[in-house]
């Protein structure tokens, strides 16, 4: 399911330009990732952050510049390609989760399963992951009968189960306190170890951020990397 | 406050918008069904008022009457007779025309109205002829054409009396007349005394030349006045004449005589009892013709015998001088005695007609003993106690009888003759009153004669007088077949109805306003969940709950109001529509387009308040369960109002389960009352709620299925709102089985009979249709009786009144009576006419179930009370029959009939049995033969068929109304459905993110709503179905292609609404709002 690994880097941004009207959210942002390496991206709030997410992640478009994910441009993608493109490259974790309370957890989990023909392996693969994150014991329970915590792990084997190259999450932390935070940050690295794909994170949290092997801070549209090693 | 309601009403004016439009829905379906009655009922009365005129009362009389035996000066004169009319020249034919001899008088009661041309033109061979638009586009005829018109002739002698006229060519009377002009059928062209919506065939004719056709010159069968006063019985001058007697005055005595030759009944006993009140002896007689008397093998033909009383007057005192005997014993005058050569002691036979079953003749025979022989002289002598026959009495031979019985001129002998030059009609034999009543009595009376003497001092003349004055005050004119009419008022009190169209709209519009109060429920609850945030802030800044209810209830009351005064405007064009549809879609619901709109304010009233009050109620409901909610829960966003962290379940278990209490409940209910009504009603609520009870734990069920797809993914959707998909689901699985429990009782099928035919005939028949000599009387031709030997025709009697069927709008207030004869009468459920029921003035009758039910309003076990001919109440003991061809009369046995109608002649309603091979030829032959009655054949099936449409209009109106209903439910569900995606924006930008394609988005979603559609079909059809099973025992013959479509349209109406609501709600992008800063 995952695209194969190149020798190139996987994940390459170049001049990334973003703008909403008259207003200038991005400029110029270039950086490139490879596999398996972990990034926070931090910021003040209005820096772009999500937006840089988004853009990544295919739901938005820049005004300029280009992303190129694993040497293929996904917005030269038509409509249909570009879902099944994003359905197996890329996996989302989002602040408030966005789990769907009609499902249960298993459910929630295999929702990307079900954009295009299901692999046969697909709830082993579930049941699997939520071993891994703890709530084996609580697949048939819905989403409003869990904790935040709980929920937030729901979310991050949702954005597993298709083994996506890039892992993109946008303030997992943030609505949950500091001992939840932890134990989804260990869990996110844990999974990132085992999972070999690319980690983008958006938060505030500074001590969370400390410990990704790449720090992409923005600042008035523009980007600076500071690497770890 | 008022700050807040102005910025909430724009902020959230689509949702106040639509409950405003639910609203002025419900209010204008409401309302718009009251109005549907208000115009009915508007309609006829204006009927009513238009083909009455200004008359507002009427004298009515089964027989011709001096019009100054009314004292009032308005009076208007008229003759009233049903008859036929022929064209000649187009060889059109109508029957059951109204034939009114008028004169100008008549046509001031119509205010606007000038008078027709009455007169004879100069010059024309023949009277003129006015006739109505219906009757010349019946007939399509023109001014100046000549026109046949057929009336019945009137006889003082009842036609089923043996001396009574029967000939087709003596009981019909027509006239060839010139169409002078041409009424238009409103106003007078409308006249009619029948309350009926179709527009009746009228012919006017000028009174004298009527009168003058009839042999009744002078004299009329109605009189008409427009003054209020109502005519009161004591206002009539009643005469002798009126009442057809006279008194035949002689030197000692006077005779009582009647002009139909047999005293009625009620004034030979008014007489004798008058006469005994004031001493003035009587001396009452019946005078037979016997046909032969025979002894000793010799027989003298056609002779008069006299029954006379042997208790006292002169023929006691005869029978004293012979010693008084037994009753069959008889004297015979002397010259009859020498010619059959008897002597006292020897045997005498006699034969006599008499007028049988099927009004044919039959001879029968009586036998006596001699017991005396009188000369003749004295009573014996005596003919002026005989009264006049006619054709008989005047004739100077015998041989120049004209009887309408058949007589053997043969036997007739020069003897004979001899004795009718020398003594006439002198009674040749004589027997005892007591006798000769148990001979020959029958329904016109058992007297011809009353001979009164001189009272005790008082002398002849005083004595007739005293007589004449007192029977003549103690005679009841309703008795004596006199009829006082309020017209105007009876007519405006029928135009009250048989059917409420009002209630009926309003009931067959009661789902589509349960509809609407689901949907407001619905709506003002999305409504008050979009404002959850506010209502926790309200909360938390110190607002009591109590007040926030009510901030929203009386916003949900401005709204509501509004939407109320807005349904008012959709009232009156509801109603209208309704009005099109019953003159157009539904028209066999009320046969003619005939109705205007009439909208009442108290219908408007009555709308908006009952519309108010349900979405008040479902409002207040909504807002109630505020309070379960906690305000951090509702500060959270939290929509469905049950908070999620406080949630009981014990208590969301007990809400659960109330559905099956109630159904329950009305289980109970259902086997305690019993009623298949109520039998479908409870299974169908039975049903409903297990559907419900079973779709919501499935709904909030936490089973993962083992295999999961996309589609089932699609359908776990419904899940994320319960509430809604619940409510939805059973607003549709309602309307699905209404339609098809009412659907079910739909007839498409033709309906069955046994019967070829049902005929009626303007004109009585008095002869027999299924014997040869009787089709011979009446005119047919040797092949086309031999033609119409196969056929069975069963004969009816018929007294002149209301159709009581569906077919009738008015409410009927005269039911018209069959008499059904002993042919009918062995058949089921026939038969049980023929028990006898003991109490005088009572009969057992049958009539329809649904007749009696909902147009004449009664309850079948209760007895129906109309008056006989005398204008004593009758008690009609009912037995009831069901979709029969009789649903527009009732129908008791021909020997009640005759006993309580005796006056009524003749029979007018015909059912007929005919090999289908021969049944267009007899129908040509009946009809071409008996035009001149005015013989109309309908098909049997026909018949049957046109009962059958109005009640599958009702069904047809009802399923169109539930289908709007329906329309409504769908409408609901496609716009919770819009709300629900417009909520789960994010949730669908999540999968969006996660690889989904819109379009895989959109078969998603249509998929959950179809579901929910497919899901409220099935329960709603199930329960119709089981209701049914639960009501009928079985599956009728069901109507599975106009149900099918109908509840295809549905679907496919949900999913095309469905589907628009998809594609608005998902036009907007999703992508966006998964941004979390």
């Amino acid at each position: 399911m995952r695209h194969p690994p190149t020798n190139t880097s996987m994940l390459q941004v170049s001049d990334l330009s973003k703008d909403y009207g008259s207003v200038e959210v991005l400029r110029d942002v270039s950086f490139s990732f490879t596999e398996g390496v972990s990034v926070a991206i931090t910021g003040p709030s209005g820096s772009g952050k999500s937006t840089l997410l988004h853009i990544i992640g295919t739901l938005e478009k820049p005004t300029n510049g280009q992303v190129a994910i694993n040497d293929t441009d996904p917005f030269a993608l038509s409509e249909p390609e570009l879902a099944r493109y994003r359905n197996s490259v890329i996996g989302f974790v989002f602040q408030d989760n966005h789990l769907l309370p009609q499902y249960s957890v298993l459910e929630n989990v295999l929702v990307p399963t079900f954009a295009f023909k299901q692999q046969p392996d697909a709830t082993e693969r579930a049941h699997e992951l939520l071993n891994r994150v703890g709530l084996r014991d609580r697949i048939s329970h819905r989403p409003g009968e869990l904790s935040g915590g709980e929920r937030q792990r729901v979310a991050i084997a949702r954005a597993l189960i298709n083994q996506p190259n890039i892992l993109l999450c946008d303030e997992p932390t943030g609505n949950l306190d500091t001992a939840t935070t932890e134990t989804i940050a260990n869990l996110l690295f844990e999974l990132h170890q085992a999972e070999k794909n690319i980690l983008i994170v958006v938060t505030h949290n500074l001590t969370f951020a400390s410990r990704f092997q790449q720090h992409l801070q923005l600042a008035d549209g523009t980007c600076r990397v500071d690497s770890d090693s | 406050m008022r700050r807040f309601f102005g910025s909430s009403f724009k902020y959230f004016w689509q949702i106040h918008l639509t409950v405003a439009l639910c609203t002025a829905v419900a209010t204008g379906v409401l309302a718009g069904a009251l109005i549907v009655g208000d115009s009915v009922r508007g309609s006829l009365r204006s009927l009513t008022t238009e083909r009455l005129g200004a008359i507002q009362h009427a004298l009515l009389a089964d027989h011709f009457f001096q019009p100054d035996l009314l004292d009032r000066p308005d009076k208007v004169p008229a003759v009233l007779l049903n008859g036929t009319i022929v064209a000649p020249q187009t060889q059109t034919r109508a029957s059951r025309v109204n034939i009114l001899g008028v004169t100008e008088s008549f046509f001031t009661f119509w205010d606007a109205e000038t008078a027709p041309h009455l007169k004879k033109a100069a010059g024309q061979p023949f009277n003129a002829i006015v006739i109505n638009e219906a009757l010349q586009s019946e007939m399509n005829v023109q001014v100046g054409d000549t026109l046949l018109v057929n009336v019945p002739q009137i006889a003082d002698i009842h036609p089923e009396f043996i001396l009574g006229e029967r000939d087709a060519s003596e009981a019909i009377q027509s006239l060839r007349l010139i169409v002078s002009d041409i009424v238009p059928s409103e106003n007078v062209g409308r006249f009619s005394l029948r309350a009926h919506q179709s527009l009746p065939l009228n012919a006017f004719i000028a009174l004298p030349v009527l009168q003058k056709a009839l042999g009744q010159v002078g004299k009329v069968n109605a009189l008409f006045t427009k003054e209020i006063t109502p005519i009161s019985p004591d206002e009539l001058a009643l005469t002798l004449e009126a009442l057809g007697l006279n008194i035949q005055v002689h030197e000692t005595h006077f005779d009582l005589q009647s002009q139909e030759y047999l005293l009625k009944p009620i004034l030979s006993e008014t007489a004798l009892t008058v006469a005994a009140r004031h001493r003035i002896p009587t001396f009452p007689t019946l005078t037979y013709l016997a046909n032969t008397i025979s002894a000793n093998g010799k027989t003298v033909p056609y002779s008069t015998i006299i029954a006379l009383p042997t208790d006292s007057g002169t023929f006691a005192e005869l029978l004293e001088q012979h010693n008084r005997g037994e009753l069959d014993e008889i004297f015979l005058n002397a010259w009859t005695a020498a010619d059959l050569g008897v002597k006292v002691g020897d045997g005498i036979n006699i034969t006599y007609y008499r007028v049988g079953v099927d009004e044919e003749y039959t001879t029968e025979t009586a036998s006596f003993l001699l017991k005396g022989i009188l000369p003749i002289e004295g009573i014996a002598a005596d003919r002026g106690i005989i009264p006049t026959f006619p054709g008989i009495h005047d004739t100077a031979d015998m041989s120049e009888w004209e009887s309408p019985f058949p007589i053997d001129y043969a036997l007739i002998r020069d003897k004979d003759e001899a004795y009718w030059d020398e003594y006439g009609a002198t009674p040749k034999a004589f027997i005892s009153l007591e006798t000769g009543k148990r001979l020959w009595q029958n329904r016109f009376g058992d007297l011809t004669s009353i001979r009164l003497t001189a009272a005790p001092d008082r002398d002849l003349h005083e004595t007739r007088t005293l007589f004449e004055t007192e029977f003549l005050k103690e005679i009841q004119p309703e008795e004596v077949g006199f009829q006082f009419l309020s017209l105007q008022a009876d007519g405006l009190q029928a135009s009250a109805g048989a059917t409420d169209f009002g209630m009926l709209f309003g009931s067959l519009s009661a789902f589509i306003i349960i509809a609407v109060a689901l949907l407001v429920g619905m709506l003002f609850r999305i409504g008050v969940e979009q404002r959850s945030r506010e209502i926790g802030i309200l909360q938390a800044v110190g607002y009591p709950l109590v007040k926030v209810r009510r901030r929203l209830l009386y916003e949900g009351g401005i709204i509501a109001g509004i939407g109320s005064l807005i349904g008012c405007l959709l009232a009156v064009s509801y109603a209208q529509l309704m009005i099109f549809g019953l003159q157009t879609w539904w028209l066999p619901a009320i046969g003619t387009p005939f109705m205007e709109l009439h909208a009442s304010p108290w219908s408007l009233l009555i709308g908006v308040l009952i519309s108010l009050a349900v979405v008040m109620i479902s409002i207040r409901l909504t807002v109630h369960k505020l309070g379960r909610a906690s305000t951090v829960w509702l500060l959270a966003g939290g929509t469905d109002f049950v908070d999620e962290t406080t949630t009981g379940r014990a208590k969301t278990r007990k809400i659960r389960y109330l559905p099956l209490l109630f159904s329950l409940i009305g289980i109970g209910i259902g086997i305690w009352v019993g009623h298949p009504i109520f039998r479908l009603l409870c299974v169908a609520l039975v049903v409903i709620s297990i559907g419900w009870v079973l779709f919501d734990r499935w709904l909030k069920s936490q089973n993962v299925p083992k295999q999961l797809s996309r589609a089932r993914f699609a359908i776990r959707n419904a899940a994320r709102q319960p509430g809604r998909s619940t409510t939805c689901v059973t607003t549709i699985s309602i309307a699905c089985c209404i339609i098809v429990a009412v659907g079910a009782n739909r007839h498409d099928a033709p309906p069955k009979t046994e019967y070829a035919f049902v005929a009626e005939s303007a004109l009585p028949l008095h002869h027999s249709l299924n014997t040869p000599d009787g089709r011979f009387e009446l005119g047919f031709s040797e092949s086309a009786s031999e033609l119409l030997s196969a056929s069975e025709i069963i004969p009816f009697r018929v007294l002149p009144g209301e159709d009581v069927s569906c077919l009738n709008l008015y409410q009927p207030q005269k039911p018209q009576i069959l008499g059904a004869s002993d042919a009918m009468l062995d058949e089921f459920p026939w038969r049980k006419l023929k028990r006898e029921v003991s109490k005088i003035g009572r009969a057992l009758a049958i009539g329809d179930e649904k007749s009696l039910r909902w147009i004449l309003h009664h309850d079948p076990n209760e007895d129906f009370l109309i008056q006989d001919e005398f204008g004593k109440g009758l008690r009609l003991e009912l037995e009831t029959v069901e979709n029969s061809l009789f649903q527009s009369q009732l129908i008791i046995s021909e020997s009640n009939f005759t006993k309580y109608f005796p006056s009524q002649s003749g029979y007018q309603f015909f059912l007929i049995k005919t090999p289908p091979t021969l049944r267009e030829e007899s129908a040509q032959i009946l009809e071409k033969t008996l035009g001149d009655y005015g013989f109309d054949l309908t098909s049997a099936a026909a018949r049957l068929a046109s009962y059958r449409a109005v009640e599958n209009t009702y069904i047809s109106t009802f399923q169109s109304l539930g289908g709007l209903g329906v329309l409504l439910g769908t409408f609901g569900l496609a716009l919770v459905f819009f709300r629900n995606i417009i909520e789960r924006r994010r949730e669908l930008a999540t999968l969006r993110a996660f690889g989904f394609q819109r379009r895989l988005l959109s078969r998603m979603l249509f998929i959950e709503s179809c579901f929910l559609l497919a899901i409220g079909m099935f329960i709603g059809i199930v329960a119709g179905l089981a209701s049914i099973l639960a009501s009928q025992g079985h599956l009728p013959s069901f109507p599975w292609f106009s149900l099918t479509i109908t509840l295809l349209f549905i679907f496919g109406f949900g999913i095309i609404a469905n589907a628009v609501a998809v594609v608005m709600a998902l036009r907007s992008p999703l992508l966006s709002t998964l941004k979390s800063e």
